[in-house]
């Protein structure tokens, strides 16, 4: 009788070498949290400062990079506009002269600002992290410079995690919301525009199973 | 011009002058602020990248004093 289907024959000694790099239940550090990073699994630099010694950060999620387009686009025309100025309008458009110290200062000072609106809008999105733990999730939002908040839940405590994928630069970028409804004191936990939401979504429901080969 | 006119002017240029230094200044604090935020944050959440944050939040709080310096000499 011929066989409708053989499955191949796995190599014993590639079987062997694969069972020693990883053992069960073993957890390898991914890639490191770069500058940009806003999705990574199992990151390699990151900790908090309740973390306990045991625990490990299986999901490191930012909000998609592109949400920065808007602040980018302002700060290149906030740097160009003293160059358009300085090209189409005349020196002498002011009514009085102008002391050339107070012009070195004043746009000295006005490149400042912009360097430094480019920074906070940079940190607003950095600081803007959400780590899901094999034992907890922790979220923190910070904005506005002196306003930051941390929340925490335990994994036990999450009720149901939902992801919401709407419009048409969420489809086109793969991003969107991750929510998660929890039984504590905090009632869902948003996760705003994180890249690859569905995947985040299921880490978070298998870690929530206790499945933790992700 | 009037003596008056002179007098008004001169006031109005140590007015504008005043004007520009405590502006620099309390944008330096301003990145004070934002560099003790960044402390503050980076020991919620540890992350190697911070330590760039710092370092360039110093690099402008220099540029910042700095500006404050040249505005104090050339005004």
């Amino acid at each position: 009788m011929t066989d409708l289907f053989v499955a191949p024959e796995i190599k014993k000694e590639e079987a062997k070498t694969a069972a020693a790099k990883t053992k069960p239940g073993e957890v390898v550090a991914g890639k490191n949290v770069g500058l940009f990073s806003a999705f990574r699994i199992r990151p390699g630099n990151v900790s908090f400062s309740e973390q306990d010694d045991d625990e490990i950060i299986y999901l490191f999620l930012r909000r998609h990079f592109i949400t920065n387009v808007l602040w980018v686009i302002t700060s290149i025309v906030m740097g160009i506009i003293p160059l358009i100025i300085y090209l189409t309008v005349k020196s002498n458009f002011l009514p009085f002269p102008v002391p050339p110290g107070y012009l070195v200062i004043l746009t000295s000072f006005y490149f400042l600002i912009v360097l430094t609106y480019i920074f906070i809008n940079f940190l607003n999105w950095f600081y803007n992290i959400s780590l899901v733990t094999d034992k907890r999730v922790l979220d923190l939002d910070y904005s506005d410079i002196v306003y930051h908040d941390v929340a925490l839940t335990k994994l036990s405590l999450i009720e149901d995690v939902t992801y919401i994928q709407s419009g048409f630069a969420r489809s086109l970028f793969n991003y969107g919301d991750i929510i998660i409804q929890t039984a504590g004191e905090k009632l869902h936990f948003d996760f705003l525009s994180v890249p690859d939401p569905k995947r985040g979504a299921d880490i978070i429901e298998n870690l929530m199973g206790g499945d933790h080969d992700i | 011009m009037t003596f008056d006119n002179i007098l008004q002017a001169i006031n109005l240029l140590s007015i504008v002058k005043t004007g520009v230094l405590i502006l620099i200044g309390l944008f330096t604090v301003f990145l004070f602020i934002v560099y003790l935020k960044i402390n503050a944050l980076s020991k919620i959440v540890t992350q190697d990248n911070s330590t760039g944050l710092k370092i360039i939040i110093f690099i402008l709080i220099i540029l910042s004093l700095s500006l404050f310096l040249m505005a104090l000499v050339i005004l």
